[in-house]
């Protein structure tokens, strides 16, 4: 009996902990669906691989996407002792790599300074933190020496008595944007909350780094998107606005429902009963379907979201009652018109693009809203949602932003798909402008385009 | 009946159902843990057949409630026969014998029930199988109501008080996850998620639905159909029941190949609308199957001299 209590120990514990680390991948998991995975296990071989996967996917997994990444999971957590420590002997190695890059950091950033007191020079350091430093080994050397150059004259351009705090506050905005770009590069979803113990942190960055390989274009920055992704890219995006098409067109049957009696037709229907009321009739509900105004921003670097906002949003016209479409620079052009579901819609954006003023200009956000409501004002109603692509960089952006609080009391919702990345959202005064009168989304993936238009179109 | 997990597997076998292990091993496990299982997937893939199998297996009733957009209690539990109801008020009312209390009792006893799938299937007598079929398409309300009856087996009927059921039913709820499901419903149920087969897998649902198929044009259907899902961008990807429709044409025409003329003649069996149509004669066309066909073809003997 002895013999068998460690056995049941490592069982559980590896049970708990791999529970653990589905939650943290964010599966959402109760204690009552742990205990039917357990009873699960009772009843399968517990030696057969399959089986025992199988038994997880049927009792913790409820969702196609649960179903990835439990799998992903499943495959890190479960394996062999050797796999397990050969992966810890990598991550060993990827951590003193780290030590020794921070540590290099640290001496790249050491600089001699002149005592303003006429004593020797002396030696300093920057005061960054390790992330930070570990921010600066990550950057290109090229920008790299820029820093060291700059931080080399600030240096000796400021014999007062300790300049390292000063210039580790402006290094530290430098870093900011570095870490930005990183972020976008580097850590993808499934965002991933990590515990801090060594063995789980292990499991939870394979799995992260396995599915963001995977699948890798939902993930990406559409703006990084390169030429040869693009026909997968593509496809991708049809299949997501043909699914989502499909679940508005169903979400938006006329409905039956029973709510109120009708008494008119009630009373009308059973005249042939002699006024019995054998055959109750009651009022249907209509649902409409809703109707769209797109407004895309295709000045410069917007112009490559814009393509493929419109791209989704054409998957959805099988489903929408009408889609009226915009872009906007300097100017705004209605191009609604041009979709025609006979051609393909790369044929289509080309020509747009080749006709189009606006593409590539800069941007008159304030402008094109007040051409949108003096033209083509019948489009603005309570059965309009009017969705907004942009990154909020428009000339005169207060202005705008009233012109946008006026615009939300005329249709049902404004959603804004801003294409900045939500960590830049503080230091940038337009989105604090706009988000007053809109619904805000980041919106730079074909991940976040995908979820967003699922969980607003279909509230 | 208590199956293994190898009997439970033949025993679809011999229903005609062709199914991988992950999915024996889950439906096994809703029976073992007394759950209802939810199987979600594409259109067309065989959710619904797991419960007719089922049904056939375990020589049990499959009693079925079909959910659509608006379903209420009154169509999916009981409703009183409001109209036999009337009547027999009127009828009491020319008679003018009945004594008040009496007519009032009768009029709410089980001649006037209208017994709809959920009740009927907990006042079975022996254990049905109960299939829930496109769960994603009723309202919230009435999943909540759903869930309700999922856990414990028993509603109340406010004339007759509450009814436990005889025996606990095998649920089978399927979904095309249209929409989600609320994680109360889920947590209840044992989770299985059916995609398109493999073209292995759909070679022996061929083989084993359509008797008298060659082996070879067995093989170049499943090859079609699985190219045609992955390679077209579909309205409707052709489902499993298309794939057995397509292959018993062909065998009716005669075909011992699928020919571009044979495809050309059957090509409406697989694809159900103009568009899609249209992107196959577009996109890959009737020679350019075959080619595929064709082309792996020659690769295989080739192999194998």
């Amino acid at each position: 009996m002895d013999s068998i209590s460690p056995l049941q120990d490592t069982f559980e514990n590896n049970f708990t902990r791999f529970i653990h680390i589905l939650r943290h991948l964010g599966l959402r998991i109760s204690s009552a669906e742990a205990v039917d995975a357990i009873n699960a296990l009772t009843e399968v071989d517990i030696l057969d691989r399959g089986q025992v996967r199988t038994a997880f996917l049927a009792t913790l997994a409820k969702s196609s996407d649960d179903r990835v990444i439990l799998d992903q999971a499943f495959r890190s957590f479960f394996v062999t002792p050797e796999e397990k420590s050969d992966r810890t002997a990598r991550n060993q190695e990827l951590r003193e790599r780290e030590a020794q890059e921070i540590m290099a950091a640290e001496d790249e950033l050491k600089y001699e300074v002149e005592d303003p007191g006429g004593n020797d020079n002396r030696e300093v350091s920057i005061p960054l933190t390790d992330e930070e430093k570990s921010i600066y080994a990550k950057m290109p050397e090229e920008n790299r020496k820029k820093l060291r150059d700059y931080l080399q004259k600030q240096f000796q351009s400021n014999p007062v008595n300790n300049p390292e705090q000063l210039i580790a506050n402006m290094v530290r905005s430098s870093l900011n944007y570095w870490r930005h770009y990183l972020k976008q590069h580097g850590d993808g979803p499934p965002d991933v909350e990590y515990t801090g113990d060594e063995e789980i942190d292990e499991v939870l960055r394979e799995v992260v780094e396995n599915i963001r390989d995977e699948e890798h274009l939902m993930y990406q920055d559409i703006q990084n998107l390169t030429e040869t992704d693009m026909p997968a890219a593509l496809a991708l995006i049809n299949r997501l606005s043909r699914r989502l098409a499909i679940r508005i067109a169903r979400r938006y049957h006329r409905s039956n429902k029973r709510q109120r009696l009708d008494l008119r037709r009630t009373i009308r229907h059973n005249i042939r009963y002699g006024g019995a009321m054998f055959r109750l009739k009651y009022r249907t509900k209509k649902v409409q379907k809703p109707k769209i105004l797109l407004i895309c921003d295709v000045s410069g670097s917007m112009a490559k979201y814009a393509g493929f906002v419109l791209q989704f949003m054409y998957g959805l016209s099988t489903a929408v009652e009408e889609i009226d479409s915009f872009v906007f620079s300097e100017d705004v052009e209605n191009i609604s018109g041009r979709f025609d579901k006979k051609r393909p819609f790369a044929e289509i954006m080309t020509e747009i693009i080749n006709r189009s003023e606006s593409w590539g200009k800069g941007t008159d956000f304030g402008k094109a809203l007040a051409v949108i409501e003096e033209k083509h004002g019948d489009l603005l109603n309570k059965q309009t949602f009017v969705i907004v692509v942009s990154d909020t960089k428009t000339l005169h952006a207060e202005r705008a932003a009233y012109r946008v609080g006026l615009l939300k009391k005329r249709v049902k919702d404004i959603i804004w798909l801003n294409t900045l990345p939500r960590r830049m959202w503080p230091d940038t005064p337009s989105v604090a402008f706009f988000g007053r009168y809109c619904r805000m989304f980041e919106c730079n993936t074909l991940a976040h385009l995908d979820k967003i238009m699922r969980t607003q179109m279909l509230k | 009946m208590d199956l293994s997990i190898e009997q439970l597997r033949q025993s679809f076998e011999q229903q005609g159902y062709i199914a991988d292990q992950e999915t024996i091993v889950t439906v096994y496990l809703a029976l073992k843990l007394k759950k209802p299982l939810l199987v979600e997937g594409p259109p067309g893939v065989g959710k619904t057949e797991i419960a007719k199998a089922l049904a056939a297996i375990f020589d049990a009733e499959l009693i079925r409630l079909q959910c659509y957009e608006g379903l209420d209690e009154n169509k999916a539990l009981y409703e009183w026969n409001y109209q036999k109801q009337l009547i027999r008020i009127q009828l009491s009312q020319a008679n003018g014998g009945d004594r008040c209390t009496d007519v009032e009792d009768s009029l709410f006893s089980e001649d006037y029930l209208l017994e709809r799938p959920l009740l009927k299937a907990i006042r079975a007598e022996t254990k049905p199988v109960l299939l829930i079929d496109e769960v994603d398409k009723v309202d919230q309300e009435f999943e909540a109501f759903l869930f309700e009856v999922l856990s414990d087996f028993q509603v109340s009927i406010p004339e007759w008080g509450t009814l436990k059921a005889r025996q606990i039913p095998i649920v089978v709820l399927t979904s095309n996850a249209e929409r989600e499901i609320s994680d109360g419903l889920k947590r209840r149920c044992v989770y299985l998620y059916l995609d398109f087969p493999t073209p292995e897998k759909e070679l022996r649902i061929i083989n084993a639905r359509v008797p008298g198929i060659e082996e070879r044009l067995a093989m170049e259907v499943a090859r079609a159909v699985n190219y045609i899902r992955e390679q077209l961008l579909l309205r409707k990807k052709p489902s499993i029941a298309e794939t057995l429709d397509w292959a018993r044409a062909v065998v009716a025409l005669g075909a011992d190949r699928l020919t571009p003329d044979v495809v050309n003649f059957s090509l409406n069996l697989i694809f159900k609308n103009k568009d899609d149509i249209d992107t196959f004669r577009q996109e890959l066309g009737t020679q350019g199957l075959a080619g595929f066909l064709n082309g792996n073809g020659k690769n295989g003997h080739g192999g194998r001299g």
